[in-house]
């Protein structure tokens, strides 16, 4: 289990989460990652990433990339609407920290959650690889996922999906969703 | 009247006293001062120093200068009691010696 | 005074001083003893003593101060300066550098290497127990350099006092003006110890002809002092002008106490005044004579150096660069605020761009000009700001001589070093990274490359083998070669080693630079031994690893008995280009100007070109929208724009041509560092990023292309064309 928030533990140490969706699901992310919330364009593409690399954009003169979740979690790529807008988060790699961007299809709000208010990972259904959720939010009537940004974001395996990629594009579909020793 | 000792200076004048600033503000005034006092002075010229509070390169002058002149006219010049301030500048001024020796010079 | 800050000066204080130490002494070790080179290598340890004294590093101190006294006796010639003793000295210097190091680390209470340092103290020890045996002054060494005749020509011994002398005159009015010289010499108390002053009462009258205003006195004086001429000069700032003042340094030459004495009114008296206490009976009397030496060792000049307004020369002596033989003058810049007076040129040159996208816009021709006068100083801002970060690639060079003699002392092979481009400039972000390949180029030259003597010597080859260092520009880049004489790379090894590492198969057919190219493969070594030095002569592949990082490439040159050439190119600049915009379907892309040959027009050509002849020649080409798999322009006017990178030349087939611009070059950050064909990203006059093409990468494809087409993607995917462009 690679779950970091310790559920039902002691007394409230309540967190704030930002809740978003992708397509119908519902997501959170620890705020204390989130630098701002910002509309979606200008994005340039990059030629022979895979479909989770949208791109990247300018954030005040800063090259920013930007990471498609959906598609990330191989689901199909996002579609751009009306609501569909860009959250900049600080990822840290190798002691530096980095904006990324990820790019969501609505933002809904800040949460409040209490310490009891955080399940364990289900051990199975969620549709999403294990190390990617830091835990379930019980909420009034329903579940949210929330997201551990940093495994979601690694850098060092995103590059190396890119890599695959270009070799063997099926190969790097299956390790975008599984876990590796599946 | 004693002969007098070899050990002990001769009895003299009553020894003039310098004392305040000797500084160039008042030079001019003081060299007229010690040919004054070296004018009446019988065989020594002695200055009483106690009372020198700050002393700079033209008082210097003129204590050396005393000195040369009170040679020239053989009423040696003798330094006395010099105050703390002035033994520190002629320390500084290798000057010991030459102006505070006892004897004069 | 902040601590840290001063820690950190004197740190990097010390550790130039080091440089220069060490430079001197292998200067000697090459050609000969010189006393300016001697005096280099005092100073610095003296200097750095001192400096350490302040802050009471005692360590450094006390190692330091036996490393002077050692050099305090090669300098009055009572210690000979041979090969153990320049050995010696050396190591000594890098304990001290160990020493700089812990204070560097904070941890200066820690002795970095105790056994090291009583090995290094006993041999010092007992150079100076030695009976001092006087040898000759060390004999000038015909120096091609453009220090003024005063300084190399000088013969004469230094005298002993270890403290400085100051002779100080006054005019007469001096006291009028309100300056009393007491006070300076007070003054004088706080920047030293002042020691067998003498006042000088002689120009003083009797009483009755004193003028009580007027000055009369003089005094000379020694002074025991850490300061620097400079700091004991400007004590006497405000009276400078109405007084002569003559200081002169520790362990003076001679010949500037004669000069001293020939200044003075009475110099039999002078001398005398000297002689009690600043200078021996012996050195009194010598100053009294007239000097041996021709009139060189006396030049017009000396007088200049002990003058009361030309503090200056004497501060040139302190070992200052000698470049060309011209004066350069320095400023240390802190390099952060380098960087940041970068940054802000790259956002200056956005918001430029911006600004003229609107002037276009607007169709407002004053409007239009003023920008565009605008966009120029801006480019020269750009240019002059970008200068800023170039170095001469000496900095690197610089540590090599040294590395070169220990290694071959190791080896024992002898082996000369040559280096030529020492002033070729780059960009000083890349200085750093480049040592460490270097080094490893270096180090597998001599331990693989150079044979042994009597190899060398059964080949017809001079017993001493060279090597050279070289660095150049060309087209943009900065190329620096390592080439030894040695035994040179031979092929059939190569690719025997390479069959049996499965790195190929034998039925492949590889030209002569793709059978090098394998020594840059992971794992792959052509040493016979393991030797300490270089491991198992493995480390290219890091290296060639490490010149990517820097967007560079590396390849290897050889002739088989004759010797090799290790060739890597780095790019001048890394932060601003001038840029050249193309689109591609419906994307910008960015290509670097000065690698762009020419355009060509394809729009009037019919049909699907596979083949390009570029006045005659075959031009390999690559169309950036296949490689980058983007779908075709309905209404596009294809161009080909050649550019080269290296000797090299190829095409690229793009959509449309935009135009030129400055492009701040924002680098794309590790998620897309894998990407062959894009080197970076910039942002656009009106916010949008285009990425940069890597050139050198999409020559290498093309090239590559056109040797095996069957292997490309965008080399022409369709049938029927044999057309070509004449």
């Amino acid at each position: 289990m690679t779950s970091s928030i310790a559920p039902g533990a002691s007394p409230a140490i309540s967190q704030q989460f930002l809740t978003f969706s992708l397509a119908s699901e519902l997501f959170a992310i620890p705020i204390e990652h989130i630098r701002e919330i910002i509309e979606f364009g200008g994005l340039t593409q990059i030629p022979l990433m895979p479909v989770f690399l949208r791109g990247v954009i300018n954030l005040r003169g800063a090259v920013v990339p930007v990471v498609d979740l959906a598609a990330r979690f191989g689901r199909a790529a996002t579609e751009v609407g009306r609501r569909t807008c860009v959250v900049i988060l600080e990822v840290t790699q190798d002691e530096r920290v980095l904006p990324l961007g990820v790019l969501v299809d609505a933002v809904n709000e800040v949460i409040t959650v209490e310490a009891d208010q955080i399940e364990p990972t289900p051990e199975f259904g969620a549709r999403l690889r294990a190390e990617f959720i830091l835990g379930m939010l019980r909420l009034s009537e329903r579940f949210v996922i929330a997201l551990d940004i940093q495994k979601v974001l690694s850098v060092e395996e995103m590059t190396q999906l890119a890599v695959t990629e270009e070799l063997e594009p099926e190969l790097a579909a299956t390790l975008a969703v599984t876990d590796q020793g599946f | 009247m004693d002969e007098p000792d070899a050990d002990t200076p001769p009895e003299s004048a009553r020894p003039h006293k310098l004392g305040g600033d000797i500084t160039i503000f008042r030079a001019t005034e003081l060299k007229d001062d010690l040919m004054q006092a070296l004018a009446v002075a019988d065989q020594y010229l002695d200055l009483d120093l106690a009372d020198v509070q700050e002393i700079d390169t033209a008082g210097v002058q003129l204590l050396l200068s005393t000195q040369l002149e009170a040679a020239v006219q053989q009423k040696p010049l003798r330094c006395l009691n010099p105050s703390p301030q002035l033994v520190a500048v002629l320390a500084m001024l290798n000057l010991t010696d030459r102006l505070l020796a006892g004897d004069g010079a | 005074m902040d601590m840290d800050m001063a820690r950190d000066a004197l740190v990097q204080e010390a550790r130039e001083l080091l440089d220069a130490m060490e430079a001197a002494l292998l200067q000697i070790e090459a050609s000969g003893a010189d006393s300016e080179a001697i005096n280099a290598i005092f100073r610095a340890a003296h200097t750095i003593k001192g400096s350490a004294g302040l802050f009471a590093f005692n360590r450094i101190v006390s190692f330091t101060h036996i490393v002077e006294s050692v050099l305090d006796r090669v300098r009055t010639g009572k210690l000979p300066i041979d090969a153990p003793m320049l050995s010696l000295l050396l190591n000594c210097g890098d304990y001290i550098a160990q020493l700089v190091d812990a204070i560097a680390a904070r941890v200066e209470e820690v002795e970095p290497d105790p056994a090291r340092r009583a090995e290094l103290e006993e041999q010092l020890n007992q150079l100076l127990g030695e009976p001092a045996q006087t040898h000759a002054a060390p004999a000038p060494a015909p120096v091609a350099s453009a220090i003024p005749a005063a300084q190399t020509s000088v013969v004469e011994d230094p005298v002993n006092s270890p403290y400085w002398h100051l002779s100080l005159r006054f005019l007469p009015d001096v006291l009028r003006m309100g300056l009393d010289p007491l006070s300076f010499l007070q003054y004088l108390g706080n920047v030293g110890t002042l020691l067998n002053l003498r006042t000088l009462p002689e120009g003083l009258p009797p009483l009755a002809q004193l003028d009580p205003e007027q000055a009369y006195l003089g005094f000379e004086l020694d002074l025991q002092s850490e300061e620097d001429r400079a700091a004991i000069d400007g004590v006497f700032d405000f009276i400078r002008d109405d007084a002569s003042i003559v200081i002169l340094s520790p362990h003076a030459p001679m010949h500037e106490y004669r000069t001293l004495l020939a200044l003075r009114p009475d110099p039999q008296m002078l001398a005398e005044v000297l002689a009690q206490g600043t200078l021996t009976a012996d050195e009194a009397a010598r100053a009294l004579l007239p000097p041996e030496e021709t009139v060189e060792s006396v030049p017009v000049n000396a007088p200049v150096v002990m003058t009361e307004t030309a503090a200056k020369a004497p501060a040139a002596r302190q070992g200052e660069d000698k470049k060309g033989g011209y004066e350069q003058k320095f400023i240390k810049v802190e390099v952060s605020k380098l960087d940041l007076l970068i940054d802000l040129v790259g956002e200056l040159v956005i918001a430029g761009a911006g600004a003229s996208l609107i002037a276009n816009r607007r169709k407002d021709s004053q409007f239009e000009e003023a920008v565009q006068s605008i966009a120029e100083l801006v480019e020269h801002i750009r240019d002059a700001a970008l200068n800023l970060r170039m170095v001469p690639i000496g900095e690197v060079f610089q540590r090599f001589p040294r590395v070169v003699r220990d290694i071959s002392h190791e080896l024992g092979k002898e082996i000369d070093l040559v280096v030529t481009g020492a002033d070729t400039e780059l960009d000083k972000s890349m200085v750093e990274r480049l040592s460490d390949p270097l080094m490893h180029i270096v180090r597998n030259a001599m331990d693989h490359g150079i044979e042994a003597t009597e190899a060398r010597l059964a080949a017809g080859k001079p017993a001493a083998g060279t090597l050279r260092l070289n660095a150049f520009h060309e087209s943009g880049s900065i190329v620096i070669e390592v080439s030894d004489d040695g035994r040179g790379l031979n092929k059939a090894r190569i690719l025997a080693k390479a069959i049996e590492r499965g790195l190929v198969t034998a039925e492949q057919s590889l030209a002569e630079h793709e059978v090098f190219r394998l020594i840059f493969e992971a794992g792959f070594s052509t040493a016979e031994q393991v030797t300490n030095l270089s491991g198992r002569g493995v480390g290219m592949d890091v290296v060639k690893k490490n010149i990517e990082s820097l967007r560079g490439e590396v390849e290897m040159l050889s002739t088989e008995g004759a010797g090799t050439t290790v060739r890597i190119r780095l790019p001048l600049t890394l932060a601003i280009i001038d840029g050249f915009q193309v689109m591609v379907n419906e994307s910008i892309f960015v290509i670097p100007l000065d690698l762009v040959i020419e355009c060509i027009d394809l729009a009037g050509l019919d049909g699907h070109h596979d083949i390009v002849k570029l006045r005659g020649e075959p031009l390999p080409f690559i169309r950036l929208r296949e490689l980058f798999e983007l779908p075709r322009l309905e209404h596009g006017r294809e161009s080909l724009v050649v550019v080269q990178f290296g000797q090299q030349r190829a095409g690229l087939v793009v959509d449309r041509l935009l135009g030129e611009f400055q492009a701040v070059i924002k680098p794309l950050g590790e998620l897309f560092s894998r990407i062959k064909s894009i080197s970076g990203s910039t942002i656009l006059g009106d916010g949008k990023v285009a990425l940069i093409l890597d050139v050198a990468n999409l020559v290498h494809q093309a090239v590559q292309q056109q040797a095996a087409p069957q292997n490309s993607k965008a080399a022409g995917s369709l049938a029927s064309p044999q057309k070509s462009n004449g």
